[in-house]
């Protein structure tokens, strides 16, 4: 099985999307963590929405770059 | 706001703490993408945040049943005052004063409490939200007091939640003997005029353009 993907986007390393995640979470939690220790209408507000989307996007970018992985994966012989 | 560190909110702290500590690692040294480091990523990007995350929401839904939470916005502020103070004699203050509502009187009395009750309750909460970036963010007290008002009618049902209507000591007055049928229908208002008033007293005069 093989992914074909845009050629545009094929030039984007696994890595680099891996750091994209990496960074999109690292935001996600700290909203998170915002809304515990300051429990404000704001804080609540910015972590159920921006930081779950977030976290979601950082999660779904992270399955599909271990998607286009297993995909390019030559089979077994 | 005052912050709740209850166990859960530390627990959420630690699962975000640790997420944070593996994935600043894995930008910091930036290590192969084997096997170990997937299984690495799955945890810091999957199931600590998602953990944290969950533990948060419960934790927010909680916070957000408070007064303090309620009055933290500033048109709220007198409504907040009003169910606080321990000599007001208004409804707010009265259930207030209940250790059944307590800090929660706030929700008590205004939650939905039909079946996805919880969920409507949250959806009216975002609408004034909404209603509260839009137009009352920078609206002065006076403002805000003449035009914020029920979007319906308080419903008995709330009322009957505690108070359900059949008990002797209800129905030995005659006032709610005679309408007894109106009021478990809806049709006679608990907070009518002539029955027990308004919960904020206060704020009627603003609405009625008295001041």
């Amino acid at each position: 099985m093989s992914l074909e993907l845009p050629p545009k986007w094929a030039r984007i390393s696994r890595e680099r999307v891996l750091r994209v995640a990496a960074t999109l979470a690292l935001v996600a939690l700290g909203l998170i963590v915002w809304a515990l220790v300051d429990p404000s209408p704001w804080a609540i507000i910015a972590a159920m929405s921006l930081g779950q989307a977030l976290g979601t996007l950082s999660l779904a970018a992270y399955l599909l770059v271990m998607l286009v992985a297993a995909a390019d994966r030559p089979p077994p012989r | 706001m005052e912050a709740h560190y209850s166990l859960m909110t530390w627990v959420a702290l630690g699962l975000a703490g640790f997420a944070a500590v593996a994935i600043l690692g894995f930008l910091v040294r930036r290590p192969p993408l084997v096997f170990a480091t997937k299984v690495g990523l799955v945890f810091a990007l999957g199931v600590l945040p998602i953990s944290a995350a969950m533990l948060g929401n419960v934790q927010a839904y909680q916070t957000m049943k408070k007064r303090t939470f309620c009055g933290s916005c500033h048109v709220m502020e007198r409504h907040y005052a009003d169910a606080s103070d321990p000599e007001n004699t208004s409804l707010a203050a009265i259930h207030s004063r209940n250790p059944a509502f307590g800090g929660e009187s706030c929700y008590r009395c205004h939650a939905d409490y039909g079946m996805l009750g919880g969920v409507f309750t949250k959806l009216d909460g975002a609408g004034h939200l909404y209603h509260y970036a839009r137009e009352y963010r920078d609206a002065p007290m006076p403002d805000a007091l003449r035009t914020i008002r029920l979007r319906r009618p308080y419903p008995n049902r709330n009322c009957m939640q505690c108070h359900s209507a059949t008990a002797p000591v209800f129905l030995a007055q005659p006032d709610h003997a005679a309408q007894r049928a109106d009021i478990v229908a809806g049709r006679t208002s608990c907070v009518g005029s002539g029955c027990h008033g308004p919960a904020h007293p206060f704020s009627k005069p603003y609405q009625a353009g008295q001041r």
